[in-house]
């Protein structure tokens, strides 16, 4: 979508035009689905998490004034994903007390990869947020350092910091062929 | 070598990603928003009139543990509150200095002597009491007591107490979040949370505590700005409180989601300004959290 039709259809959308916000859906909500699931939000939550990260955006588009809308959508899906991790965890120790955990579901079984691939993957499943979340903005959104800082609210010289400190860590699982800790992870 | 490998890894689980078909179609989701629209706001007044409620029954309980207290020393409370017995019920302060803004405090008031209270008095923390015992009566249960203990920042400046069980946990992220490792480098630290601590209980209960050294008041209005845009862009809406959370002459104010209070207060001391950021799950507005969220707020001493 170019930019100019993207500014106006928000522009449409938040005076209230239905259609208009039914178009930025469509054109957003596979990469807003895409990027949960690769920051960690399980199968079984992935619909929620986008269903509510545009009702976010359907309740607080007047309230976006400037930037790119990517920028501002990324930074919605992230909260509402960290809502979701929140609730997970209190549904983990919920489980805890009672049965047996329920397990983890993410789409790593399905997705063929090679030998490295999967390592890869591995790590990056169980890689610390704060360095998964750069990493895969970086990587599998081609977001430039500065809009990882301007998604993240930090500055340009931490991004760089956290997409070196992680590039290192999922190599070196890379060449041990290990994984990390899942402490790491969200 | 390596990073060739790296690289070509990464592409491959890049391509398996976006080869993976959408679960969420479109049209679902216009639904869950058109549904959304004929609900309106799923934090529904009555969900608000019922914790504002339970609110209530706290200050009205702190109210009569005050004129309990008035006249005698029941509590076990230690002699660290200079502010005399009851000093730190929910007997709330000034209700007009919910959302004033501390900068813009009138001249003829004072912060210093406003409630009586001089946060910015030189107070050794070393004359702190290592513990502060204070005493609560929950909503249907027996009077319980709880020691507080003492809390110095050497980095930040400032001491306080903290409820039993509350950790000083390392935020990460600039969202309080407990991460695996120690002190991050200076360097990430985000543009303007100079410095940050925070200090969790539990999901349930966290407290953030950022200093900013503030050289004009446009550029702390910015940051109060951008710090409440992001607020709202995680979906937290602003409320309006009848009673301000905290005693004293400070910026303070509310922020709510479906599930989460998030209260804010802001102290100044020297040149530095302290933002202090609460957030509480609303499960725990019937437990001992608030009251230990106004004993970290109204303890706060600056060195």
């Amino acid at each position: 979508m170019l930019e100019k039709e993207e500014r106006a259809l928000l522009q449409q959308a938040a005076e209230g035009d239905d259609q208009a916000f039914h178009e930025i859906i469509k054109a957003y909500h596979t990469t807003v689905e895409r990027f949960a699931r690769q920051i960690g939000v399980r199968e079984e939550d992935l619909q929620d998490v986008t269903q509510e990260v545009f009702i976010k955006v359907y309740r607080f588009i007047d309230k976006y004034t400037h930037g790119k809308f990517s920028t501002w959508l990324y930074s919605v899906t992230i909260n509402v994903a960290k809502d979701f991790f929140r609730k997970q965890k209190r549904e983990k120790e919920k489980w805890k007390k009672t049965v047996a955990e329920k397990p983890v579901m993410h789409y790593e079984d399905d997705m063929h990869l090679s030998e490295d691939g999967e390592r890869l993957h591995d790590a990056l499943l169980n890689l610390d947020e704060k360095y998964k979340i750069p990493i895969v903005l970086f990587y599998f959104h081609d977001a430039t350092i500065k809009e990882i800082a301007d998604i993240m609210r930090m500055r340009e010289a931490t991004v760089k910091t956290r997409l070196k400190r992680g590039k290192e860590r999922l190599k070196a699982c890379l060449e041990k062929g290990g994984h990390l800790d899942a402490r790491g992870a969200f | 070598m390596q990073e060739e490998r790296f690289d070509k890894a990464m592409q491959e689980i890049k391509r398996k990603y976006n080869d993976i078909p959408t679960k969420t179609s479109s049209q679902e989701i216009i639904q869950a928003v058109q549904q959304e629209k004929r609900h309106g706001k799923r934090f529904s007044l009555k969900q608000f009139s019922a914790v504002a409620a339970t609110i209530g029954v706290f200050i009205i309980g702190g109210i009569l543990i005050g004129s309990l207290l008035s006249g005698g020393d029941e509590t076990s409370q230690e002699p660290v509150d200079d502010r005399g017995p009851g000093g730190n019920e929910w007997n709330s302060g000034d209700p007009d200095n919910d959302e004033t803004g501390m900068l813009n405090v009138p001249d003829d008031v004072d912060p210093e002597d406003g409630d009586g209270q001089n946060r910015d008095e030189p107070d050794p923390s070393t004359e702190r009491p290592a513990v502060m015992t204070k005493s609560m009566v929950l909503e249907g249960m027996e009077e319980r007591s709880y020691d507080f203990e003492l809390y110095e920042s050497e980095a930040l400046g400032f001491s306080t107490y903290l409820f039993p069980g509350m950790e000083l946990v390392v935020d990460t992220n600039g969202n309080g979040t407990q991460g695996e490792e120690g002190v991050e480098s200076e360097e990430e630290v985000s543009d303007f949370a100079e410095e940050v601590e925070s200090f969790a209980f539990s999901d349930f209960y966290s407290i953030r505590v950022i200093r900013l050294h503030v050289e004009n008041e446009v550029m702390w209005e910015d940051w109060l700005y951008d710090t409440f845009s992001r607020y709202e862009a995680e979906g937290y809406e602003r409320f309006v409180q009848d009673r301000p959370m905290f005693e004293g002459n400070m910026q303070q104010g509310l922020y709510g989601t479906s599930d989460y209070w998030r209260y804010y207060a802001v102290l100044e001391h020297d040149h530095w300004m302290y933002f202090v950021e609460v957030n509480l799950n609303i499960e725990a507005g019937d437990g001992p959290y608030p009251i230990a969220a106004q004993v970290f707020v109204e303890e706060l001493k600056f060195q």
